[in-house]
């Protein structure tokens, strides 16, 4: 009896714990709510950060010289610098900056904190890859970047060069971001430029300020409200660490959050139906690809390669495993970019792929492995290959890992074949699109010219090298074109040991009384006038 | 009860205290050597996939990677003794910092969940015990078997789906609604008391409505479990002479079941219940990820597979430091439980 109330009253407690506490959540109208991964992002430095969370939060934070157009490549905006022009010698070009801007510490911004920030990311040598590539280095950056007045900025070329190239470096987000060089330097420790300082705090002049950053939980970034571009719209922005894709649409449908970033193809699948969410692709520079080692002999083999490419199910891969991450494509340049040309159309033909291994030396095939990441949609895409490569007698063994195992060995140049994304991460000139997938000066192990997949692959063509060098330099733009168009089909007659299966884009969901937002494809999205139609 | 002179008392404190450090020493020991083993690459992570060379030997040079090995260790250890843990590799927080922020967010959902389900599964492993082979035993065992089987994170997950997502009865993911996010001052860590302490009530209300499910979830599948034990252990109670002894005086049913054979089992239960409730301070990995709970088993997790040595080393010495404390208060209520103990 005694028993049996004590269970009554625990099953009452339960109950009431139960009981609906409140009605249905929202956002506020004033804050905007961004469901994502955080995992990737390890430093809010914008001399040495990496992950595109990272990328996205310092877009708001801090302010470049110009920005680059969200959807016409090739044009730019002003920002900080309201004007700028190309020398006639086309070596150099001068910017002239805003004079009523402060940064969030109340400092003024000059041309000397732009002069800082570059030389302070190549002094560190943490970040700035791609403005390395252009020729600017440590030892050379006091004479290519110069401040002749607090107003004007003159950036020198290292080497000739395509002067919109050099626009899109000082337009990225990265170390061209202009750090507040007082507030760095009150911080500096063991003549580190205020790096660990600068990891986890800011010090911008962007329309946002970081107000906390928890790793892996949240970074919430408040309204600057003297931003000199305007007020903007949203009182907060708050970025939540959301790892799971199911999690991420639940709360898309409780408008417990704005907008998410990552979610499954599956769960996008399903929103989509959803009238009050809107689906935005969200271009990027990347392919989707298939690489082989010529360090093998197998695949030093060019007919071997060529059976690689007919055994690839294109259409199959981005109809049933790409949707919303990937478009059928097989070229370096991005359609849309000078020099880009019509899909080539190879198809599937596991009969043509069988004589040409059979010209190898391999009439019965061979064994060979694929490395590729364990995450969707990468192992998908691999389990697909696995079967199509066997109807022309390859057997491919798959082997799972995190990106160590992956792009470790591909860097070490010890692998047979990897599935993976990678390439220009802009996909806004041609030449860079080239240059990370075409171009491999050295090919020796010792280059470590890890940026490069031509070198990744061992893939060389020195004749490649000095067409690309010779296009870039070309004024005439319709000439240019051309040779950048001949490049890719002399690229595509040498039977590259990369083959392109798609072109990656991502796909971003967010309600749809979101305004002004628009997913920019180099991860440097401005919430500065995004705002709520409530 | 015979009082311990001193010098033993000191002794066994002394004791305690070198064994309680040599454990440590070898755990750090154990985890610096097998993160050298690990196939993980913290500066590739750090640097990222578009990273040239020069941008990764720069990183490697800074983290002092390029040291020799016992080299390293000793520098480790030497920063460990002194106190300071230093920041992650990979984030650049300081590791005290983070583990102050996230570990109480795992102390309030474990403590709640071990309330949870100690507090049902107890009573209940009793209850099917006393009415074995009858209608609530079966009940009893179809829910504890569930819990036992069912994948956590399915539960969650369909636990969302219906009580937040349809139902609209709870908070969904993270500890509070975000936009009570740092609206009260972190007194404990401990969400439900600083809003207490705060008097802030809206936050309180959210809180509840966040932990309760993930807590819930959690409890459900400890309670399967320590029903199982429960009931087992009462049988064999319920089976021995000085039960129908105790019967035989003609003491009440309530007085037999929970004043003779639910006393001699306390002992073993407790064990049980602390084990449990150590697990759960180790974190709950899938129910923190599913429910984005900013807590230690995610920290964790994310700290070894990104090859984050330091952040990884202090939570590993934390474990450590949760077994052993939970050791010694389980000790104390031995003690105090069973009187042979003691002596």
């Amino acid at each position: 009896m005694n028993l049996k109330t004590l269970l009554q009253a625990a099953g009452l407690a339960t109950v009431m714990a139960m009981t609906p506490l409140a009605t249905q959540a929202a956002t506020p109208s004033n804050q905007l709510v961004v469901g994502v991964s955080l995992v990737t992002m390890v430093s809010l430095d914008p001399g040495a950060m990496s992950g595109r969370q990272s990328v996205e939060v310092n877009t708001n934070v801090y302010d470049t010289l110009i920005t680059a157009d969200s959807a016409q490549k090739g044009v730019f905006h002003p920002s900080l610098a309201t004007n700028w022009e190309l020398n006639e010698a086309r070596d150099a070009i001068t910017f002239h900056l805003r004079k009523d801007v402060k940064f969030h510490s109340g400092n003024p911004l000059t041309a000397k904190d732009f002069v800082f920030s570059m030389k302070r990311a190549m002094e560190l040598g943490i970040g700035g890859s791609n403005v390395r590539v252009f020729g600017y280095n440590k030892d050379n950056i006091d004479a290519m970047i110069e401040a002749p007045d607090d107003y004007t900025v003159i950036v020198h070329f290292p080497k000739p060069t395509d002067p919109n190239l050099i626009l899109g470096v000082i337009a990225g987000k990265g170390v061209c971001m202009v750090i507040d060089s007082k507030l760095a330097m009150q911080n500096q420790k063991d003549g580190d430029y205020g790096q660990a300082w600068l990891t986890t705090h800011s010090a911008g002049s962007g329309p946002y300020i970081l107000d906390r950053w928890d790793a892996n939980s949240m970074v919430i970034l408040n309204r600057n409200d003297a931003y000199w571009g305007g007020k903007p719209e949203m009182k907060r922005i708050i970025y939540r660490h959301m790892p799971e894709s199911q999690t991420l649409r639940l709360a898309l449908e409780q408008h417990d959050i704005d907008i998410a970033w990552g979610m499954s193809v599956a769960d996008l699948k399903a929103v989509q139906k959803d009238e009050e969410l809107v689906t935005a692709k969200v271009p990027s520079g990347h392919v989707f690809y298939l690489a082989m080692s010529m360090k093998d002999e197998k695949y030093a083999k060019k007919e071997v390669r060529e059976a690689v490419r007919h055994l690839i199910d294109y259409e199959g891969i981005n109809n049933t495993i790409l949707p919303f991450t990937g478009t059928l494509y097989q070229r370096p340049i991005p359609a849309g970019l000078p020099g880009a040309l019509p899909n080539p159309m190879y198809k599937f033909d596991p009969d043509l792929a069988k004589k040409l291994l059979a010209d190898a030396g391999y009439p019965d095939g061979f064994s060979t492995s694929i490395r590729v990441l364990s995450t969707s949609p990468f192992v998908n895409v691999a389990t697909a290959l696995q079967a199509s490569l066997a109807k022309g007698g390859i057997k491919a063994e798959i082997m799972t890992g995190n990106g160590d195992q992956v792009y470790g060995p591909m860097k070490a140049r010890k692998y047979e074949m990897i599935v993976g994304r990678g390439g220009d991460r802009t996909g806004a000139h041609p030449y860079t699109s080239l240059l990370s997938i075409v171009y491999n000066p050295d090919n020796s192990d010792e280059a470590k010219l890890y940026t490069l997949q031509a070198w990744r692959t061992s893939f060389q063509d020195t004749a490649i090298n000095e067409e690309l060098q010779k296009a870039l330099l070309e004024p005439d733009e319709k000439k240019q074109a051309d040779m950048y168009a001949d490049i890719q089909k002399r690229f595509e007659e040498d039977i590259p040991a990369q083959q392109i299966i798609s072109m990656a884009y991502d796909t971003v969901v967010y309600q749809k009384d979101v305004s002004n937002f628009i997913g920019h494809p180099y991860q440097n999205t401005s919430y500065l006038e995004v705002k709520k139609e409530r | 009860m015979k009082i311990p002179s001193m010098p033993g008392r000191v002794g066994g404190v002394i004791r305690f205290v070198v064994t309680t450090i040599i454990t440590l020493l070898l755990l750090a020991t154990l985890t610096f050597f097998l993160g050298q083993v690990m196939p993980v690459d913290p500066v590739a992570h750090l640097v990222g996939p578009d990273a040239d060379y020069e941008t990764y030997h720069a990183t490697y040079l800074r983290l002092g990677l390029d040291q020799p090995i016992w080299v390293q260790f000793k520098l480790y250890l030497g920063r460990i003794l002194t106190g300071d843990f230093g920041t992650a590799f990979l984030t650049g927080n300081s590791v005290r910092a983070d583990v102050i922020r996230v570990f109480p967010a795992t102390i309030e959902l474990g403590t709640l969940a071990v309330i949870i389900g100690a507090g049902l599964g107890i009573p209940l492993g009793v209850l099917a015990a006393v009415r074995r082979n009858r209608l609530s035993d079966h009940i009893i065992r179809v829910l504890t078997l569930l819990g036992h089987s069912v994948p956590i994170f399915w539960l969650g997950m369909m636990s969302l789906l219906l009580f937040y997502s349809h139902l609209h009865w709870v908070g969904g993911s993270g500890r509070v609604d975000i936009f009570y996010e740092g609206m009260v001052p972190t007194r404990t860590g401990l969400l439900l008391i600083d809003s207490v302490m705060e008097g802030d009530w809206e936050v309180f209300e959210s809180a509840v409505r966040h932990i309760i499910l993930p807590a819930a979830v959690l409890g459900y599948a400890s309670m399967a479990s320590l029903c199982r034990m429960t009931r087992s252990f009462m049988l064999e109670q319920l089976g021995q002479e000085y039960i129908i002894a105790a019967r035989v005086k003609g003491l009440s049913n309530w007085r037999v079941i929970w004043g003779h054979a639910f006393r001699n089992i306390r002992v073993q239960l407790l064990t049980i219940v602390a084990l449990t409730y150590a697990a759960m301070l180790e974190g709950a990995l899938l129910i923190e990820t599913i429910f984005s709970w900013p807590g230690f088993g995610q920290y964790l997790t994310h700290n070894l597979l990104m090859g984050d040595l330091n952040a990884m080393m202090v939570c590993v010495l934390l474990v450590g430091l949760i077994f052993i404390t939970l050791n010694i208060i389980t000790d104390l209520f031995y003690k105090v439980f069973d009187p042979r103990t003691a002596r």
